[in-house]
């Protein structure tokens, strides 16, 4: 319920309560998800629950659609939880990062012999230019290069020194077996990798 | 078709691992030079041994229906008590069937409900010799099975060793698909991707794996993987798991995004705390390794070599084999 008048329009906000008493989960969090979607900014949801669980998966719930969460016990089995609805945040993620590189292969090209020389030389290029990278992510066979073995350690050891972010994908380290030879940078998931390339402000590709 | 009314079934009733510890912790414990495995390794089953060659092993297993179907909740309930005698290694011999039961319900839903059960002890190649039933208001159905093992071969719990690569043989997720079929929001196909999961036995995956040289095993059950994969590490060990790896019931992933969490997670992730880190991991995919889990796959842990040779015969046998990590030293167990 808004109130307009002609010359304002004027928003009060809504209070709602429900009450989760004896519902199993996941009943509670259900019901209060549905007058949250409901719901406006500013509106409030009290949920009565029995059970201190049912507060935590509330607060889950809370925690993953950005809501104003409080609670109190008011005795044994009766705890007050409350809700806020609040401006929904633009989940846009800004970029803020300068460059960041994806090294996918441990050649560069099709060709075998022409392609380790040339992703030689690109990772040389890049140690060069350290000021201008970010951050530096390693998967599939880009991992390979990563080695205390390789060729190009000393390169990526530059970079790392210089306050590049080396990013080795931890699946494939895996897979190739060769985790305990990792010889620079840290080891990281597929969220990592994927957030990195989110911000960044350019994502290069030798 | 006879329905059942599922509440808040399956390992999802389980009492929490901090109650039963607790409780546990306070009972005046007797034991026995025999008893080869009791409830102080948290192992799934007990063991006594009666001679040189033989151990027996003793298992015990119910709960409220999850599904409505009451044949498939006895084959779920039985396959349920099973896995806790394949996951020592060990071969079922007899059941006695554990029975509550309304008074004024159809019989005939009883009736079905044992018929499942009973095609399941008979699959796993035991007998099913008596039970004991009363009334209730609720409906729990269940076993406890007696097997045999040899002594010397008992896949007990608690020896993984760092470098160990770590293998399951079925998806997790079942517990976010049945609840949320307790409020009729699970597709098709989700619900029957947890039924197979949930009636199969360990039985085969067991049979492959008895011949390699296995460091540790259980069964993922009420505690979730994380639970049992810290149970199974004590406090000797740590682990790795890659969460990409992990194999998934796919609805799963957006069941735990719509919030349709059970109570049986977040006593399991409190329970471990800060043992677990999660690497920027997904919120539904934190909620999928604290989910409970019935009638789960065994988690083994094994050398990388033993692995490979095991996932060949599996993938042979059409058996389903994942490997989702490692053990490590140390005590933390971080998910990436």
């Amino acid at each position: 319920m808004r109130y307009l008048s002609a010359n304002t329009s004027y928003k009060i906000s809504m209070r709602y309560e429900l009450d989760a008493r004896g519902m199993l989960c996941p009943k509670p969090v259900l019901e209060a998800k549905k007058i949250i979607e409901t719901s406006e900014n500013g509106d409030v949801l009290k949920v009565n629950v029995d059970n201190q669980i049912a507060v935590s998966n509330l607060e889950k719930m809370a925690s993953q659609l950005n809501l104003g969460f409080a609670y109190a016990q008011i005795d044994a089995q009766h705890f007050e939880v409350m809700l806020e609805v609040r401006e929904k945040v633009e989940s846009i993620v800004k970029a803020v990062g300068k460059s960041v590189v994806v090294i996918s292969s441990d050649k560069m090209g099709e060709e075998e012999a022409l392609g380790e020389i040339l992703i030689k030389g690109f990772i040389y290029a890049l140690s060069e230019k350290t000021q201008e990278i970010d951050k530096v992510i390693f998967y599939n066979r880009g991992v390979l290069l990563t080695k205390t073995s390789s060729s190009v350690i000393e390169d990526l050891k530059t970079l790392e020194d210089k306050g590049v972010d080396l990013m080795v994908c931890g699946t494939c380290l895996n897979y190739f077996g060769i985790e305990p030879e990792l010889g620079v940078g840290r080891v990281t998931n597929m969220y990592d990798i994927l957030e990195s390339q989110l911000r960044a402000e350019r994502v290069l590709k030798p | 078709m006879d329905k059942l009314y599922c509440e808040g079934g399956g390992c999802s009733a389980k009492l929490g691992p901090k109650m039963l510890s607790k409780v546990m912790g306070k009972l005046e414990r007797k034991t026995s030079k025999n008893l080869l495995v009791g409830y102080e390794s948290s192992d799934d089953a007990a063991v006594y041994q009666m001679n040189e060659e033989q151990a027996i092993v003793q298992t015990l297993d119910f709960f409220p229906p999850m599904v409505e179907d009451p044949y498939v909740f006895g084959q779920i309930a039985a396959a349920n008590a099973l896995s806790d005698i394949y996951a020592m290694g060990a071969k079922p011999l007899t059941a006695l069937n554990i029975v509550c039961f309304p008074e004024k319900m159809d019989l005939n839903i009883l009736g079905k409900i044992m018929e499942g059960g009973n095609q399941k002890v008979m699959e796993a190649g035991a007998i099913l010799v008596g039970g004991h039933s009363i009334h209730d208001s609720q409906i729990k159905y269940g076993l406890s099975i007696t097997g045999v093992v040899h002594p010397q071969k008992i896949l007990r719990n608690n020896m993984p060793l760092p470098g160990d690569v770590l293998l399951l043989t079925k998806p997790l997720g079942v517990g976010l698909v049945t609840s949320a079929h307790k409020v009729g929001r699970a597709s098709k196909k989700a619900l029957d991707d947890a039924i197979c999961s949930m009636t199969t036995l360990n039985k085969y995956a067991m049979e492959v794996l008895e011949k390699y040289d296995i460091h540790a095993c259980t069964d993922v059950t009420g505690f979730g993987l994380l639970g049992h994969l810290a149970e199974m590490c004590q406090d000797k060990v740590g682990a790795m798991i890659d969460s990409l790896r992990l194999p998934l019931i796919y609805e799963a992933k957006t069941y735990a995004k719509e919030f349709m969490l059970t109570s049986a997670a977040q006593r399991n992730r409190e329970f471990l705390g800060d043992r677990v880190s999660f690497l920027q991991v997904p919120f539904a995919i934190e909620e999928i390794l604290f989910d409970p889990q019935t009638s789960g796959g065994l988690l083994v842990a094994l050398e990388p070599k033993e692995a490979k040779k095991v996932l060949e015969e599996m993938k042979d046998k059409q058996i389903d084999g994942y490997l989702i990590g490692e053990i490590k030293e140390g005590y933390q167990i971080q998910v990436r």
